[in-house]
């Protein structure tokens, strides 16, 4: 795409940031719909229509074909990895997840403490707890702010919980 | 996908959302039968009518009618799915054998599965198999993220064994 088309489209991208910001989900929508008609090639738009899906909407399908169509359009970008993400996790597809996981922890410049998060959250689920354990201090150790700082340990309270749930079953079981 | 009917669908659903949100329901339904009339093959609105129904009106048989034309129009979607999961327990269960239906369930792609053995769970706990209740809810806690979830699923545990225990000593 030329710079002049970019620039104009990343215009475009922060008025729906804004939108969304002051919940004109409306415009948001429209607008989005707008450029993709139009410039079907630019991939953040999907990105940001399958968040409104997938947040707002729960479509949870629909939101997952586009963030399929934004990853093949902006292999680059690690917004949308992130948002799909959250969508794998939340429906504990761990397969699916590892693959995003490993994109993820090649990339550079990304949230480190999102990825990690994430990442232990997969290992829980999937019943690794151990690794998930460490992996959640991983998580303690990149977060930057008293949020981070304070979710990593509620994380890892609950990871140990389950460690301690495990344990005791297997005592009784005995 | 990205023609005008959708993005009317999706501005509709976010209207709906929205005076769901402000807890205007009779709103939220008006808009859901108007957003019907004009869009009678998008499953979405059934699935919404559904949830008015359901919750907040308590007409569980007519719920299952919107869920079942939801589910027509989409047969895979997993929402849809576990809505018809749920209002089969709360309508016809213990008669019914849903297992089909939950393994189903636990095929399709994003779908809740920590809901799925809830469902699950209460099923076999209603019909008295408590063992088979117990371990489903032990499978549940191992997949949950949320403190309150937890602790839930920890009070059903101990509720089960004390039913087991009862039970046993009969």
């Amino acid at each position: 795409m030329e710079q002049e088309l970019l620039t104009r489209l990343e215009s475009t991208i922060s008025q729906i940031d804004d939108y969304i910001a002051s919940n004109e989900l409306d415009k948001a929508i429209k607008l989005l719909f707008e450029t993709i008609r139009e410039y079907p090639q630019y991939g953040k738009a999907y990105n940001y229509l399958g968040w409104i899906y997938d947040a707002k909407q729960r479509r949870y399908n629909e939101a997952e074909i586009l963030y399929k169509k934004c990853i093949e359009l902006m292999p680059e970008y690690s917004a949308v990895y992130f948002n799909y993400l959250y969508l794998l996790n939340l429906f504990q597809r761990g397969e699916d997840a590892k693959q995003i996981i490993d994109i993820l922890n090649r990339m550079i410049n990304i949230n480190r403490y999102r990825l990690l998060k994430e990442w232990a959250f997969m290992l829980e689920y999937t019943g690794c707890l151990d690794e998930a354990m460490s992996k959640q201090k991983e998580a303690f150790l990149s977060a930057v702010s008293n949020v981070e700082i304070e979710e990593a340990q509620k994380d890892m309270a609950r990871i140990n919980r389950k460690i301690i749930f495990l344990k005791n079953e297997i005592q009784n079981e005995l | 996908m990205f023609d005008l009917n959708e993005e009317t669908i999706a501005i509709y659903l976010n209207r709906i959302n929205r005076l769901f949100d402000g807890g205007s329901i009779n709103e939220a339904k008006k808009m859901c039968f108007e957003a019907i009339e004009s869009f009678p093959d998008e499953p979405e609105f059934y699935s919404i009518l559904f949830i008015i129904w359901q919750h907040y009106e308590k007409r569980n048989l007519d719920s299952e009618v919107a869920i079942n034309k939801s589910l027509e129009l989409e047969p895979t979607n997993a929402g849809y799915n576990l809505q018809k999961l749920f209002i089969l327990n709360i309508i016809r269960f213990p008669e019914d054998d849903i297992e089909p239906l939950i393994h189903y369930c636990l095929t399709l792609q994003n779908i809740d599965q920590v809901r799925v053995l809830g469902e699950w769970a209460l099923w076999h706990e209603y019909n008295g198999r408590f063992t088979e209740a117990l371990t489903l809810n032990k499978k549940r806690f191992m997949l949950l993220s949320s403190e309150d979830d937890l602790k839930r699923i920890e009070s059903n545990i101990i509720r089960l064994k004390e039913k087991m225990r009862i039970s046993n000593s009969v």
